[in-house]
């Protein structure tokens, strides 16, 4: 329970990116007074790398957002220009939405609906440090460059890539968050005096092209869905003109210019230091690391619809930018390309995640939260769930509310900061379905059956979009049941539909009730997936269960260990400092042991 | 890391023609030296370099309360030893006096020097901790400690070599390697990676599958039946139970916790044997946790659990049984020393699974014997158990989830990849844990991803 101090808001968020949007209009639309304290509010959304979001496993994510009442989906369909559904050859599990969005646009929309919350206070300005409280155990507030103060009882840091960055491009280096931006270094420092450790990551962006020096003439292209599918459960119907990517490739040539020049990359040099995602390499790394291929897919995104800006995705690069244009210009419709942002890398601080509970809490400072890259992930849509779930918590903390978790079961989202939680990332995070081992159960078409009336007890989601899930849910249930009940050649038409070769659309065809039930697409994805799942997810159920009774079994706060019999003094200091929220965190602290997790459940019972 | 030096005695407690003193970590020679001296005179003086020999037997003799008696000492050096630290035997007549004063003799100033008494089981938990052994080897040393006949003694030995374990753990790379085939199509975009077959993961199934039944055709079941594994807290009154249910002096029973140092199994009635697990220590250490989770691996083979418990105050042990064994009882000791049968708190109950049969016995006044003796007899005397239990029921999860893999196949692959992922998951702690992490550098290494 926070202390009564003077309160200028009720959270303060510290940035204002992908997390930072998403954790101050949560906190928001559960009726707290947030700040968010921004270095640019020009650059509220802003997306930093390429003008996409979703894709495989991050997909789900923006659906678990939106299904919580999140605004990055509905910023999307607004923003998009191509609408892609991934992996359609596969089942609906591993099916993941993805989008080009408008650069500019997404930012500009994204800002406006932020400004628009009335509830959310955008004010611009450098926080320079952490206020504590007068004990030293909690965040009072945070003093800005001018050295006035603002107090809140809950801070949220999403700082990103701003966090200790500094940016390289060949041998030059230079402070920074972002291209053309500060980087904000005394958090950093603010963060150690409180004892909280750091890590070190990097990440790396391509140079951005001139779209009227490319030749597109001969390249392959890559068109969006039609119909497009929205990402948000909200958005009705997409009415828009989709643009197309192009595909291009890297030769003998590109690699020859690169590897001549990869000593120069100060990702060789030594001078970057920070560990880099292996899932998103530069193209001085794979074409060191992976000699014997002899050319890479390098994929063009148009910027938006009115942008001369091309995104050339698969060619990040911290090289000299004269190496950058001269290899470009090796590539098939890149052979008088201008650069009009040359590529780097950039390398900034994250807190060691083991510091971190599964509310996002960092357990050492209460009230104190943390989101997205500063977290050791990667990714818009990491950083907008975790945006989500810390604005959530931390605007439970300061009305002394309980915290809540999300379970692995439930979310990728509970996937995601457990996995955080448990170990600290070796590389920046990204989700991938092989993570969540309920990925059956875990599908972006059902994200709003799974969250969407947890979001309206939370206070995150408006009555009408609960109503629309609750609507959709009984016409699931009751589709289910028919399918079940109904019977043609002694077979039930659920037991036709596990058949691959059977489709929800043969059923409609045999059975007028079925057809006349009139489900949406998404209704009839569900029962699909549903019926040809059924078999695998009930023998997961039960691990299901015994892993929802875990992290459903909580631990108050004020926890007494020491009250705990035969808890030995190592589990015993280990759980004080962590002070895990549920006995499934606790069971998964290091040194903690089977016995002692049994201990603690007969003294949590009783 | 493990850093202070343990002790104990190494052979059964009693008279013996020989009494082995085990001393294991980094002042082990320090230690042995200030009782131990060669005999060879010209080395005496450079003792320690002496013994530092990987595998030296050095002859000589202990001094003990001012008499020479003699003795061997038998070195191994650090990683080469049971538990991988340097290790040091003391071999002398086996005199329990003489034993208790040379123990003495090696603890004295204890602290100073680094060194101390052994917790139970803490050698094999050293050995299991610095990678010396895995579990699976570590059953198999029980084994070899308590082989009845030359089948088992050899079933024993070749899980000690790790022959086994080294197959099992080849068949659970390659589950690994087709999962991971199996992931890239799933987590990337076939953009990224250019589509991954399915033949790629799919083909190698159905010969990884063949090759685990051919494991398990080979897995030794050369385990006596009507194994009873006793559990209970340090000073319960385990060992003088068994004692009392023997009619033999076999255990050595003290009345402070913590006597017994290792497994010990003990025929009770014909064919039954009752196996007394070291006490659940109130607050093992870290190292010990290694012991605890082999003993746990244990009760998975045993036919019958007795849950040991002190009537006068009925603590319920801490150790978490994982899975409820067939046949299973409440005995409780000391009836002598209260009035009326003990009731168990709530919380107590909560953990225990409901008992089928509970005792009330007294060790020293012989209530209660005949009754659970009968009942062993009965019930745990006719049941055969399989040695390779663990690993047996791991292997036999993981073939069958790969054939139901290749089924799944036919339906969608993220279904196959649910049925290998489980059949991962049932070999964990067999050999090694899965995580998606893993997975992952399988793929990383194979494939240029990322755009």
């Amino acid at each position: 329970m926070p202390t009564r101090v003077t309160r200028d808001f009720d959270v303060i968020i510290v940035g204002g990116g992908h997390a930072g949007v998403e954790a101050a209009t949560a906190a928001a639309r559960t009726g707290a007074r947030a700040a968010m304290i921004v270095l640019d509010p020009a650059a509220i959304g802003r997306m930093s790398c390429n003008p996409a979001i979703g894709g495989l496993a991050k997909g789900q994510l923006v659906r678990e957002v939106d299904a919580l009442g999140g605004e990055m989906g509905v910023v999307t369909d607004q923003t998009g220009i191509q609408f892609r559904m991934l992996n359609t050859s596969k089942g609906p599990a591993v099916r993941s939405p993805r989008a080009q969005c408008d650069r500019e646009g997404y930012n500009r929309v994204m800002a406006k609906r932020v400004l628009g919350y009335k509830n959310v206070t955008v004010l611009a300005g450098e926080v320079c440090d952490l206020v504590a409280s007068s004990n030293g155990k909690s965040v009072a507030g945070v003093e800005l460059q001018d050295g006035s103060k603002l107090y809140a009882p809950a801070v949220v840091l999403t700082t990103g890539t701003f966090l200790g960055g500094k940016l390289f491009a060949g041998s030059n280096q230079k402070e920074g968050g972002r291209h053309g931006e500060a980087a904000a270094s005394r958090i950093s420092t603010a963060l150690q005096k409180l004892g909280i450790q750091l890590g070190r990551h990097k990440t790396g962006t391509p140079p951005r092209l001139r779209m009227s020096t490319i030749d597109f003439t001969g390249l392959d292209t890559q068109l969006g869905d039609d119909p497009p599918v929205p990402f948000s459960f909200r958005t009705e119907k997409l009415e828009i003109d989709q643009m197309p990517c192009w595909v291009t490739h890297t030769n003998a040539k590109t690699h020859d210019i690169i590897r001549a020049h990869a000593h120069e990359s100060p990702m060789f040099t030594g001078a970057i230091t920070g560990a880099g995602a292996r899932y998103c390499p530069s193209v001085e790394d794979k074409v060191v690391r992976f000699a014997d291929r002899g050319s890479h897919s390098v994929f063009l995104e148009p910027e938006g619809r009115d942008s001369d800006e091309i995104y050339p995705n698969g060619v990040s690069t911290s090289l000299p930018p004269n190496v950058q244009m001269e290899f470009l210009r090796t590539i098939p419709g890149l052979e008088n390309v201008e650069l009009l942002v040359p590529g780097y890398a950039v390398e900034y601080d994250y807190i060691l995640t083991k510091q971190i509970r599964g509310d996002l809490h960092v357990a050492t400072l209460r009230g104190l939260f943390a989101a997205g890259q500063i977290n050791g992930t990667s990714g818009y849509e990491e950083a907008a769930g975790q945006g989500l779930v810390a604005g959530l918590n931390a605007a439970r903390y300061s009305r002394g509310e309980d915290p809540v978790v999300i379970d692995r079961a439930t979310g990728y989202l509970g996937v995601m900061i457990d996995d955080l939680c448990r170990v600290n990332p070796t590389e920046p995070y990204r989700m991938f379905t092989s993570r969540a081992e309920f990925r059956l159960l875990l599908r972006s078409d059902n994200a709003d059956r799974r969250l969407t009336q947890l979001g309206r007890e939370w206070g995150l989601v408006s009555d009408a979009q609960a109503d629309v899930a609750a609507q959709k849910e009984a016409n699931i249930r009751a589709a289910l049941r028919w399918l079940s009940m109904t019977r043609r050649d002694q077979k039930t038409l659920a037991e036709l539909l596990r058949r691959p070769e059977v489709s929800v659309a043969d059923i409609a065809s045999w059975d007028e009730t079925f057809a006349n039930m009139n489900l949406s697409p998404a209704e009839l994805a569900e029962v699909e997936a549903e019926v040809k799942y059924e078999g695998y997810i009930k023998r997961q159920a039960m691990e299901v269960d015994r892993l929802k009774r875990m992290e459903q079994r909580r631990i108050p706060d004020q926890f007494d260990y020491e009250q705990v019999p035969g808890l030995s003094s190592e589990s015993r200091a280990r759980l004080i400092e962590r002070r895990p929220l549920t006995l499934g965190e606790a069971s998964r602290v290091a040194g903690v042991r089977p016995a002692d997790v049994q201990l603690l459940l007969v003294v949590l019972i009783r | 890391m493990i850093g202070d030096t343990i002790v104990a005695l190494a052979t059964p407690s009693g008279p013996g023609a020989r009494a082995v003193l085990r001393l294991s970590g980094p002042q082990a020679f320090a230690a042995a030296v200030r009782c131990f001296a060669s005999n060879s005179p010209h080395d005496s003086p450079e003792l320690p370099g002496e013994l530092a020999h990987a595998r030296a037997q050095v002859e000589g003799h202990v001094h003990v309360v001012g008499r020479r008696v003699p003795a061997m000492a038998l070195t191994m050096i650090a990683p080469r030893s049971f538990t991988g630290e340097d290790v040091v035997e003391l071999h002398v007549p086996g005199s329990p006096v003489l034993v208790r004063l040379l123990q003495d003799e090696l603890l004295r100033d204890g602290e100073a020097h680094g060194i101390r008494e052994a917790l139970p089981g803490e050698f094999t938990a050293r050995a299991c901790e610095n990678g010396r052994l895995n579990l699976a080897q570590a059953e198999g040393l029980l084994m070899l400690l308590h082989a009845q006949d030359q089948q088992q003694a050899l079933g024993a030995v070749q899980w000690l070599q790790g022959g086994l374990t080294k197959a099992v753990q080849g068949a659970r790379i390659e589950l690994q390697d087709a999962l991971a085939l199996l992931e890239v199509g799933l987590d990337f975009d076939d953009g990224d990676t250019g589509a991954v077959p399915e033949e790629l993961w799919l083909t190698p199934l159905q010969p990884l599958a063949e090759r685990m039944d051919a494991l398990l055709q080979s897995l030794p079941t050369a385990a006596p039946g009507g194994e009873v594994l006793l559990v209970g807290r340090a000073n319960a009154g385990k060992s003088s139970l068994v004692n009392a249910l023997s009619g033999q002096q076999t255990l050595l029973v003290a009345d402070h916790a913590g006597t017994t140092r290792d497994l010990l199994r003990v025929e009770v009635a014909p064919s039954v044997y009752l196996w007394d697990a070291p006490g659940d220590l109130a607050s093992p250490t870290a190292a010990d946790d290694a012991a605890l989770a082999l003993r746990e691996r244990l009760s998975g083979r045993a036919a019958g659990l007795l849950v040991v418990l002190d009537a006068s105050d009925p603590h319920v042990p801490q150790m978490a049984l994982s899975s409820p064994l067939p046949w299973f009882g409440i005995v409780f000791t000391k009836c002598d020393l209260v009035e009326s049968a003990p009731a168990l708190t709530e919380a107590a109950l909560a953990r225990l699974p409901a008992a089928d049969r509970i005792f009330v016995t007294s060790s020293t006044a012989g209530t209660g014997l005949s009754r659970l003796k009968d009942c062993l007899r009965r019930s745990a005397g006719s049941s055969t158990v399989d040695a390779g239990g663990p690993l047996r029921t791991a292997l036999q999860t993981a073939a069958d989830a790969v054939r139901r893999a290749i089924d799944a196949a036919a339906l969608a692959p993220e279904l196959a990849a649910a049925e290998l992922q489980a059949g991962l998951r049932a070999m964990d702690g067999i050999a090694g844990e899965h995580s998606p992490e893993q997975l992952l550098d399988r793929i990383y290494g194979r494939f240029c991803l990322g755009k």
